[in-house]
């Protein structure tokens, strides 16, 4: 492609999105986030380096102090989301993929509707700081070690994991980048020894309102919320995207098969590596994403659409994958 | 246009188009809330959110009539 092919593209898909995202001009505060609000507007609450969240809720006092306009607020996120979209582009670059495959992945990220809640909810940007850390240190990972890259994956990775602790998962999807399969397999027991402290075992009775029954069924539920977003990823149509689900009224024995649905998928992503890598990199990027909210307990929710948003871009990558293929196979309407 | 890339514009415009509809759903927690509620209408808790919304924007008769639900699902859920 040329520059000014690359700019026709670039201009068009930036056209697309504010036509996607228009009505976040109307857009105010919803739910939790008044919660924030209260926080940033008392002014007494200092945060330092060592709390959890920091740069999250760092961006959140900052801007409140300068204004109270929900619209910035919105293109705050607006623009953090985009920014995703392209270390999303540039991570498909580094893997060695054509233009039309990176703008593929651009366009995904950008306009995915499972990736909406955590564009426009504005308690979701902790997510969106997270998997801009996550994509970063991917990115830095990829190529061949030296000082300088170990460096800056480690500050990456401290800028994600500054913004939600879900971009942790990068130490896993490094290695899977790298092809490195012994190297996934170890870094996905690190990571699951650091998440299992947080599973609902002999803890949930005085954490939050839901039931000792609920958490009893805790992995179970979060593994078919894990599902239904899965659907959502491979087709949004039609939108049944919602703030809060009803997995309460789902039958144990469907909950069941999702989890072996689950197993299937690891086991189809693992075997896979060797004959179709690419595959191996989307399945299990998506998984690895997915694994860490099945198991921590967060006592007032569900797995939901803005706690999948990390998953969009391996999701991305997969397809991009593909018109890559489909791109150098020069695939024409007449045979 | 190669048939692959005619298909991924179409995917990507019918994202755009779920997108620009799906966004006006944020716009404020009643629009929010009844959306959430029509798509789980045995939860109480998104039915007790959108009373918030609806007292929050003065619509007290809605707000009590939808009070109802909740008190009704809450009793069902109690009763699991």
């Amino acid at each position: 492609m040329t520059l000014r092919q690359h700019a026709i593209v670039a201009l068009g898909l930036l056209g697309v999105v504010v036509w996607a995202f228009w009505s976040l001009r109307w857009a105010g505060f919803v739910y939790e986030d008044t919660a924030w609000q209260a926080l940033g507007e008392s002014g007494r609450q200092t945060f330092s380096v060592m709390t959890p969240r920091w740069l999250f809720w760092r961006s959140w006092q900052w801007q409140q102090r300068t204004g109270q306009s929900a619209l910035a607020f919105h293109l705050l996120s607006l623009g953090l989301h985009l920014t995703v979209a392209g270390l999303a582009g540039l991570l498909t670059r580094r893997l060695g993929y054509g233009a039309v495959a990176v703008w593929t992945a651009i366009a995904i990220v950008a306009l995915h509707p499972l990736a909406r809640e955590g564009a426009v909810y504005l308690s979701a940007r902790a997510e969106l700081i997270a998997t801009i850390g996550l994509l970063l240190a991917c990115v830095i990972g990829v190529g061949r070690w030296s000082g300088l890259q170990v460096l800056g994956v480690g500050v990456a990775l401290a800028l994600g994991v500054s913004g939600k602790e879900t971009a942790a998962a990068a130490i896993v999807l490094i290695p899977l980048l790298r092809r490195n399969w012994m190297g996934v397999a170890i870094m996905m027991g690190v990571l699951l020894a650091l998440v299992l402290p947080y599973a609902p075992i002999g803890v949930t009775g005085d954490t939050g309102p839901l039931t000792a029954e609920i958490a009893q069924r805790w992995a179970l539920q979060q593994a078919t919320a894990g599902a239904r977003m899965l659907g959502m990823l491979v087709n949004p149509w039609p939108d049944r995207s919602s703030i809060d689900y009803d997995y309460g009224h789902v039958a144990i024995g469907l909950q069941l098969a999702v989890v072996l649905g689950w197993a299937m998928w690891a086991v189809v992503a693992w075997a896979a590596r060797e004959r179709y890598p690419e595959l191996t990199i989307g399945m299990l990027g998506i998984l690895v994403i997915v694994i860490p909210r099945v198991i921590v307990y967060t006592p007032r929710s569900w797995f939901n659409e803005h706690q999948m948003y990390g998953a969009v871009p391996w999701f991305a990558l997969l397809v991009a994958a593909a018109v890559d293929k489909l791109e150098r196979k020069g695939l024409t309407w007449i045979a | 246009m190669r048939p692959h890339r005619l298909v991924i514009v179409l995917v990507l415009l019918a994202y755009a188009a779920i997108d620009h509809r799906g966004v006006g759903i944020w716009t404020d927690n009643r629009t929010l809330f009844t959306r959430a509620s029509a798509l789980a209408p045995q939860k109480s808790r998104p039915h007790m959110n959108l009373v918030k919304a609806l007292f929050g924007s003065y619509r007290q008769a809605e707000g009590l009539h939808e009070y109802e639900t909740v008190r009704r699902l809450e009793d069902a859920e109690g009763g699991q």
